[in-house]
């Protein structure tokens, strides 16, 4: 963060998660057996709306804790992984996602970490990077290789790992920003109970796809509510004097940006109308994917362009969302939502593939 | 203003009856004045005018599909402008008045409007006499009646019967083949020839709706341009084999076809979310209206464009369909102002609604 210090953010995402627990808003999307859970969609929407309204903090230090670890243990988790974690997680337990390898990024499945099965345990080895907070984390959703004899996909399975296990090294990694909001992990004979296997094993494919399904939605959602009440940053930045831009080129580019953002926010509510219907929301997703990384990088360069300070590394307040009006910072951060999650190149073979129906090329020669 | 399920067209039938009388009409080379009589019975012309008026009472979302319909065809304007004086009008003149009339003959097929209403009060009245040029009037050489805004004793959208001696209609060469692109020339009109629709307050009412209409069907008209433009360009790379595979399997091309697939989903979405807030008259509908008719005509320029790269040399000749939408939607872009005057005219509204 390149406000507070560690120390503060840590400090305040505690107390903020306390807050959102106890009034049950952080929860809106776990099921009724849980406390503030089995809310209606709507309400969820509702939520997600008003915390973007507020411009209130995002958790973001809970985020994978909330919504990819809850939501996989609520659909895979044996009942006593769930009696273990999900209680934990409204007291505050830091889960990380432990997917992306040096050598397995868009080609996930290719992932190469080795758990071997001994007794009662796996022995893992190997190596995860871009872990996001990974250093701050009590738990890890671990995908790890227990068969390279037939297709990638199918020598996959599911760990649940504590990050304080012997063998575990976290080493946080220097983003372009200058803030350590990711990490490696280094997995050196890391003893994992078979008790903590999610699912079978060789079965992790298939779970990890609700694990990376789980953030669509209400998180684009909130993301895009919160780049609609942002608007007025932009305007100040390209110089507005009682709502009016004497400069022709930047009051139209910043018209576009806001039709863009409409066209965003239609296009999220139309997704959540299929989500809401029980339809499959995934074509809708890459199309939400692909306009909210392209307005949102749109936005912060228009900012960029037109702040004369833009290149100096003033500090601060970091804001709820992606759009804290410090707009190199921005403009940086925002590749976030190109690269990870499913690239956009990701994104554009999806929707060419799946929803226009145009041909696989052949695949290299292994 | 929403209205039991019952009374509501279903849009899928709508649009499939649409598609195939379109068609159809193409392969059999019916005349204009046969298809308009054809869309004057099925009631389409008032499809969205309140029963009362004689209408169908439907809710933006079926013009919608109309619109999007004859875009695709590429279709002259005549149903945009003769829909949106209707609709607009329909609920402002006095019922039982000629204008009245006029409007109900409108719905029936008899009478065809042109509009130009788009161009402001262009047209001046000096001593009872209408002088002035309208630039760029779509498909009125065909029109019964000349529609228009003028300031004569306060705001007023007036009526002009065709043809007539002080008006010469001047048509342009445009690149955009699909409709007749035309200047009219006001050579000294007497007023006492026209009939006015509205005048005072609902004359200005009358005007927003009318632009706010037209900006949503021309929003629409792209849309479905664009859509019918992509999905021939999709089933030529999935035919057209180079390296012994398809080129659509080249993902330099998934990747652009991914991309105006993404731009049309957005155009679709913001049209739908316009056009019901049109139907609501909820919120500021008249910038909405605005920003949709920007974004669709940006996204028709620029999936027209790419149609005719993805296509390599056919794309290049007259003969093949692409040079017609990319043409097309540069033509649609500059009825009543660019699109930059658009965006100048709607940023103070948009900037009000994101100050902090
Ligand atoms: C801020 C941030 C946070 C992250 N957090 C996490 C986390 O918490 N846990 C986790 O497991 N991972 C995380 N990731 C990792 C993220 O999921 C990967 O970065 C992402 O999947 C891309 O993989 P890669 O970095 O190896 O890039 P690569 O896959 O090597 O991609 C490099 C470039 O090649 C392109 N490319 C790759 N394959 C294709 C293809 N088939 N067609 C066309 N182009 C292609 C990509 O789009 C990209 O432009 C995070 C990443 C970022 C940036």
């Amino acid at each position: 963060m390149t406000g507070p210090s560690a120390e503060e953010f840590l400090a305040f995402q505690r107390q903020w998660m306390r807050t959102l627990v106890s009034s049950g808003y952080a929860t809106a999307h776990w099921d009724r057996r849980w406390p503030g859970g089995g809310r209606p969609l709507d309400e969820q929407i509702i939520i997600a709306e008003e915390l973007a309204r507020a411009d209130a903090p995002r958790l973001t230090l809970y985020f994978i804790s909330l919504f990819h670890a809850a939501l996989t243990l609520m659909e895979w988790g044996t009942p006593e992984q769930q009696a273990r974690h999900l209680p934990a997680i409204l007291e505050g337990e830091v889960w990380c996602q432990g997917f992306s390898e040096p050598n397995a990024g868009s080609d996930l499945a290719s992932l190469k970490t080795r758990a071997q099965r001994i007794g009662d345990h796996y022995i893992v080895n190997g190596q995860k990077i871009w872990s996001t907070l990974a250093q701050h984390a009590d738990y890890c959703l671990l995908l790890v290789r227990t068969d390279s004899s037939g297709p990638k996909q199918a020598g996959i399975t599911y760990l649940l790992m504590d990050t304080r296990s012997a063998g575990v090294v976290r080493r946080p990694i220097r983003q372009m920003t200058g803030d350590e909001e990711f990490a490696e992990v280094f997995l050196e004979d890391v003893k994992i109970p078979v008790a903590n296997r999610l699912g079978e094993e060789n079965q992790g494919w298939r779970i990890a796809q609700t694990t990376l399904n789980s953030e669509r939605g209400l998180t684009i959602l909130e993301l895009s509510e919160r780049l609609y009440h942002a608007r007025w940053r932009l305007l100040d930045a390209i110089g507005q004097r009682d709502g009016q831009v004497a400069d022709d080129q930047r009051r139209r580019e910043a018209v576009d940006v806001f039709i863009r953002i409409d066209v965003l926010r239609a296009l999220v509510s139309e997704m959540m109308a299929a989500a809401r219907a029980g339809a499959d929301i995934g074509a809708m997703a890459s199309f939400v994917k692909l306009h909210y990384a392209s307005v949102l990088r749109e936005f912060a360069r228009l900012g960029e362009r037109a702040s004369a300070g833009a290149h100096l590394r003033d500090a601060f307040t970091v804001g709820g969302g992606y759009e804290t009006g410090n707009w190199a910072f921005d403009f940086m951060n925002s590749y976030q939502w190109s690269i990870a999650g499913g690239s956009n190149e990701i994104q554009r073979n999806i929707v060419a593939e799946r929803v226009l129906g145009m041909p696989r090329d052949k695949a290299p020669p292994a | 203003m929403s209205r039991p399920p019952e009374e509501l067209l279903d849009l899928g039938e709508l649009r499939d009856s649409a598609r195939r009388l379109l068609t159809d009409s193409r392969e059999r080379a019916t005349s204009a004045g046969e298809l308009w009589q054809t869309i004057a019975s099925l009631g389409w012309l008032g499809i969205g005018v309140t029963q009362v008026r004689g209408g169908l009472d439907q809710p933006f979302s079926a013009l919608a599909v109309l619109y999007e319909e004859l875009g695709r065809v590429l279709a002259p304007h005549a149903f945009i402008a003769s829909s949106v004086c209707l609709h607009s009008l329909a609920g402002v003149v006095e019922e039982r008045t000629a204008a009245d009339g006029l409007l109900h003959r409108a719905m029936r097929g008899e009478v065809i409007l042109a509009d130009l209403t788009a161009a402001g009060a262009s047209v001046q009245v000096h001593g009872g006499l209408l002088q002035g040029i309208v630039f760029n009037v779509f498909d009125a050489d065909r029109a019964t009646h000349l529609v228009l805004r003028v300031d004569h004793e306060g705001p007023q959208i007036i009526g002009v019967p065709m043809p007539h001696a002080a008006i010469a209609i001047v048509c342009r060469a445009a690149w955009d083949e699909s409709r007749v692109v035309a200047d009219v020339h006001f050579n000294g009109v007497d007023v006492q020839d026209t009939l006015t629709f509205a005048a005072g307050s609902a004359a200005l009412a009358a005007a927003s709706a009318m632009a706010a209409h037209r900006d949503l069907a021309m929003a629409c008209d792209a849309l479905g341009g664009a859509e019918a433009v992509f999905a021939a360009t999709l089933q030529y790379l999935q035919t057209r084999q180079q390296f012994n595979r398809p080129i659509a399997s080249f993902q330099a091309i998934k990747h652009r076809c991914a991309d105006l697939a993404a731009s049309l989903a957005g155009a679709r979405a913001l049209t739908v979310a316009a056009g019901r807030q049109f139907t609501e008259q909820e919120g500021d509908w008249r910038s909405a209206a605005s920003a949709c008719r920007l974004y669709g005509g940006s996204v028709y320029r620029e999936v027209s464009e790419e149609a005719i790269q993805l296509h390599g040399g056919i794309g290049f000749t007259w003969e093949h369909h692409c040079h017609r939408h990319l043409k097309r939607s540069r033509c649609s872009d500059v009825l009543g102002g660019l699109p930059d005057q658009r965006r100048d005219a709607i940023a103070p509204a948009l900037f009000r609604g994101a100050r902090h």
